[in-house]
């Protein structure tokens, strides 16, 4: 093929180009550390690290409301174990009561031990975190417990019995509290009836129906804590798929967006020697003329 | 021996054009569009010597200034050069529109990255409906998806105004370059008739040609004076010194390309017919898919919101108003938090409203459900880089081959310094002979004459 001074020129440019142009787009993936740096530089890569992406989105998400799942389950749990106790510290007091040895003094005694667990109740079914009543319902604003007459003759729940649930994960919304009203009321009531029934020497009620009540009131809250406990664990399980999850993807998506640096400086060093040459090359070849060698 | 004079001085004229046409060649070794020339050197006359009565050559001729181009590769060149700045015009333009979506960075302020702050505002606020703190937190994380909206669609909007700008501009430069190949047109069929040279206006022709087919796709027809009848899309844009004269239409909505006769030009190929597309069909294209998602979010969003009732018991309101992404805005109702509606009954604490609006990210609620706010958003980018993918790769194919092409077309008509050395000494050669062959004739003359003394 013939050859003119203005083809060589052109196509050494070309190549210079060309080498230049390779050079350009491996020192952006050094210096981004990235392998796409655009989505169109590689449209199904980009595709899968979109999607890879939005999961990473919502997962951490996820993994918030799972752990705040958790606090507020965690919150209601020490609340009921609280409950418990107190539970069970009025049937103490109810069968000292029931010794027919007892003098008023004593009764008086077991009476004023009893108002201070109604009290306690009370305050723990008013507890609130963040300025909102946990035991409420959904009647998060109102202080769901009130006490009638004073010695307390019931105690009124100003809340509902709506459960409230958070988004642990796509599509699956778990219940993290327990309505004081089915949490406290009934225990609370029939703590203030047992009391009432001490305090007016009512033995027959105090000797059956209340010890009653309150071994069926410690029954229904040992199945709540049971059911607070299972929630926590599948929230634990939650927090560890998703945990679990962020690694495989994050794994995945390193695969296909991070750059494999040992390839890459390689690849630099290949091309950068293939620059090099070509302008040595351009240098040594332009340099040369015919006329140089005429005399 | 006056034959042999002739022929000498013959000799010295031909190789002093012959070194004339090198040193033209040597001065143009490096312009733009120059097509080496060659003096085409015959052989002249034979005549009948009378004093041997046997026919002999009378020396040589310059027959013609040639000028080596080869009009195939131009028709190659033209061709490919169309598709490539077809493409190349493409390709900046869909990469601009790419850019402005936020491609795969997650963080920056783009469309996406708003559209999760404000998502994850809400999934705050579905755990604490009652918080003023985070209602403002979404108010404002509210807007910010609003603005990006807006901001997105007025940019693709720029884009449109900025492309349709840049048609008029290039409109501007096809009537440049055709009135002057209508002037090239007349100088050439003027010189061919009275049988002039011309070889410097061919290549000023092809090189305009050449900036021609990057506009639009041409076909070129050779007259037999020499002229050229330009053809493009089906019509005539020069033929002799007859010409029609091309402006922007943009009274429509869309932008068209007429001639002053009324008629329409729709190029398929060059930067022309990139335009047009790009103007027409591609940017609007994207900018209605942007407004698609803006408003069956917006409907679907305040649809929900409306049914749920705010921390002051207020119920029907809306969450955002505006027709579509450019207008996108929150509703004035929002301005007092209050307003935003997280709960379905009434109670502060119930969030059923604000976690179905949270589920709206992952459902298919955009065009005619089709699919998921987030999945829309992300096939609007993986169009856009499918496309743009598209063009970059057909265009970086159309410009290896122009390339190889244009090694091949350069040549074969460029000027080879080297080719031109070795002409030269060979011409400079025959020349200081024929010189030496005057001496010699001239020797001849003076022994004759010594007879005489």
């Amino acid at each position: 093929m013939r050859v003119s001074d203005t083809s060589r020129i052109f196509s050494s440019l070309n190549y210079l180009n060309i080498n230049d142009n390779s050079m350009q787009q491996i020192l952006q993936k050094l210096s981004s550390n990235k392998n796409i740096n655009s989505p169109d530089e590689d449209p199904g890569l980009a595709e899968r690290i979109m999607a890879l992406k939005n999961i990473q989105v919502s997962n951490s998400q996820y993994l918030k409301n799972s752990n705040d799942a958790k606090s507020m389950l965690s919150i209601t749990e020490t609340a009921a174990d609280n409950v418990k106790d107190l539970l069970v510290k009025s049937q103490e007091l109810l069968a000292q009561a029931n010794d027919g040895a007892l003098n008023t003094d004593s009764k008086e005694a077991i009476c004023s031990q009893l108002d201070s667990i109604i009290k306690e109740l009370v305050d723990t079914g008013n507890q609130s975190v963040n300025n909102k009543y946990i035991f409420g319902g959904t009647e998060t604003t109102n202080k769901p417990f009130t006490i009638n007459g004073n010695p307390p003759t019931s105690v009124i729940y100003n809340g509902n019995n709506s459960d409230i649930e958070y988004s642990v994960s796509e599509n699956v919304d778990i219940k993290v509290s327990i309505s004081g009203g089915s949490l406290f009321k009934n225990i609370i009531n029939d703590v203030i009836t047992a009391r009432n029934n001490i305090s007016s020497k009512n033995t027959t009620a105090t000797s059956t129906t209340d010890v009653q009540n309150l071994d069926n009131d410690l029954g229904e809250l040992l199945q709540n804590i049971t059911s607070i406990g299972s929630k926590s664990n599948f929230i634990d399980f939650n927090i560890k798929r998703i945990k679990n999850n962020n690694i495989d993807i994050d794994i995945m998506r390193s695969g296909i967006e991070d750059l494999d640096m040992a390839q890459t400086i390689t690849d630099l060093n290949l091309k950068e020697n293939a620059y090099k040459t070509s302008l040595s090359v351009m240098g040594r070849y332009g340099q040369l003329n015919l006329a140089d060698y005429l005399r | 021996m006056n034959l042999a004079l002739d022929t000498a001085i013959k000799a010295l004229m031909v190789n002093e054009a012959a070194v004339n046409v090198c040193s033209n060649n040597i001065a143009n070794a490096g312009t733009d569009g120059y097509s080496r020339q060659r003096a085409i050197i015959n052989s002249d006359i034979t005549v009948n010597c009378t004093d041997v009565n046997k026919p002999m050559g009378t020396g040589a001729t310059v027959e013609d200034i040639q000028r080596m181009h080869d009009n195939f590769l131009d028709i190659q060149y033209r061709n490919t050069n169309s598709q490539n700045s077809y493409y190349s015009s493409e390709y900046s333009c869909l990469k601009n529109i790419e850019s402005l979506t936020g491609g795969l960075n997650n963080n920056d302020g783009n469309l996406k990255a708003v559209f999760n702050l404000f998502w994850n505002d809400m999934q705050e606020l579905s755990k604490n409906p009652e918080d003023k703190g985070l209602r403002e937190n979404i108010k404002g994380s509210a807007e910010n998806l609003c603005k990006s909206f807006n901001y997105l669609y007025k940019n693709i909007a720029d884009i449109q105004y900025q492309y349709t700008q840049l048609s008029e501009a290039r409109v501007t430069e096809f009537n440049n370059t055709l009135t002057q190949l209508k002037d090239l047109n007349k100088k050439i069929s003027a010189a061919h008739n009275n049988g002039e040279g011309y070889n410097d206006l061919l290549d000023k022709r092809d090189t305009l040609l050449d900036s021609l087919s990057g506009l639009t796709n041409i076909t070129v027809k050779k007259n037999n004076d020499d002229s050229i009848t330009i053809l493009s899309s089906g019509c005539t844009l020069l033929s002799g010194d007859y010409f029609k004269k091309l402006s922007v239409d943009t009274s429509g909505t869309m932008l068209n390309l007429k001639f002053n006769d009324g008629t329409s030009f729709n190029p398929s190929q060059g930067e022309l017919g990139s335009l047009i597309d790009l103007v027409n069909n591609k940017i609007p294209d994207y900018q209605d898919k942007i407004n698609t998602l803006s408003i069956d979010f917006m409907n679907k969003f305040n649809t929900i919101h409306s049914s749920g009732y705010g921390l002051n018991g207020t119920t029907g309101k809306k969450f955002f108003e505006g027709t579509g992404a450019k207008n996108m805005a929150i509703s004035d109702d929002i301005n007092n938090v209050s307003n935003i509606a997280c709960s379905k009954d009434g109670t502060p604490g119930n969030n059923e409203v604000i976690l179905d609006l949270c589920n709206l990210n992952s459902q298919n609620i955009i065009n005619g459900g089709k699919s998921s706010p987030l999945d829309f958003f992300d096939s609007i980018v993986s169009n856009l880089s499918q496309e743009t993918n598209h063009c970059k790769t057909e265009q970086s194919n159309c410009s290896v081959i122009s390339d190889s092409i244009e090694t091949k077309r350069k040549s074969y008509n460029g000027v080879s310094l080297n080719e031109e050395t070795v002409n030269m000494m060979s011409y400079q050669n025959a020349y200081s002979t024929s010189a030496k062959l005057l001496q010699s004739i001239n020797s001849m003359y003076d022994s004759l004459l010594s007879i005489f003394k």
